[in-house]
């Protein structure tokens, strides 16, 4: 953690001279204090996180693949001739296996990312989801992402 | 090579126009606030990819890149939130939602 912040500042500076570095050093040690004292952060927490970098770029890319499918769909039902009628909109309770917070959260916002669900609620072991159509609720009952979270909360 | 980057930056960036234009107009179209958040929030993340990509192949330098993943990055974690809390404002006041969705079980 404390490297990937340094590397923001670099990144935002934009430079790469030796007041950058310095005052860079600083604003990254305080706020790894800063972190260690209120998140709980630790260097072996970082190390199961940065265990699962592989499985995570794997599922940004299985996400991007995802919206982009369902926006063609979305497009379509928008540039159709009435949409209001096309549409069944409904609201299901989508029962999930994850435990950990972060990989609830993760669940919820890809699945508000895909277009056509939308999560209204995270709750004990479930998401609410509205859904626009009886299409995109389907596929929230077999979602390869889904998985692919639960591969990687193992351990966490 | 120069106007390969030309063309694909300016195939990406209208991409991401026509996207973004598609989700301007099915926020009209549709009439109801759940159904609209749909199209207004979502199409708008593919779309500022699809932006973001194509300004990378009219800049220069890797930090340039960089900023622009970043801040791809910072749109797809903060819209679905803000789009996540607009549906929950909207559940929990609305008190004759079953008149405008189906049901199955509420929160």
């Amino acid at each position: 953690m404390p490297i990937l912040l340094f590397l923001l500042w670099l990144v935002f500076n934009g430079r790469f001279t030796v007041d950058v570095i310095i005052s860079g050093v600083i604003a990254t040690a305080i706020l790894t204090w800063f972190l260690a004292k209120f998140t709980g952060w630790s260097v072996k927490r970082d190390g199961k996180f940065a265990a699962r970098i592989p499985a995570f770029i794997f599922f940004v890319l299985r996400l991007i693949v995802e919206v982009i499918a369902a926006n063609i769909h979305m497009i379509g039902l928008v540039l159709s001739k009435d949409p209001d009628a096309k549409i069944q909109p409904k609201i299901v309770k989508h029962k999930t296996p994850l435990k950990t917070g972060v990989g609830r959260v993760a669940l919820a916002n890809s699945i508000t990312l895909t277009p056509g669900t939308i999560t209204v609620d995270v709750g004990d072991g479930c998401v609410y989801v509205h859904a626009i159509d009886d299409n995109s609720r389907e596929g929230l009952g077999d979602s390869a992402l889904e998985k692919k979270l639960i591969g990687m909360e193992k351990g966490l | 090579m120069e106007m390969f980057k030309l063309i694909a930056g300016a195939v990406f960036i209208a991409i991401g126009l026509f996207i973004f234009g598609v989700a301007t107009l099915g926020l009209f179209r549709f009439s109801y606030v759940l159904n609209r958040v749909h199209v207004a929030a979502k199409c708008d993340s593919l779309a500022a990819l699809f932006v973001c990509i194509g300004l990378m192949f009219f800049s220069t330098g890797a930090g340039a890149i960089i900023k622009l993943l970043v801040i791809a990055a910072f749109i797809w974690l903060t819209n679905p939130v803000a789009s996540h809390l607009v549906c929950k404002i909207e559940v929990e006041t609305n008190e004759n939602l079953e008149n405008e969705c189906e049901v199955e079980e509420l929160p």
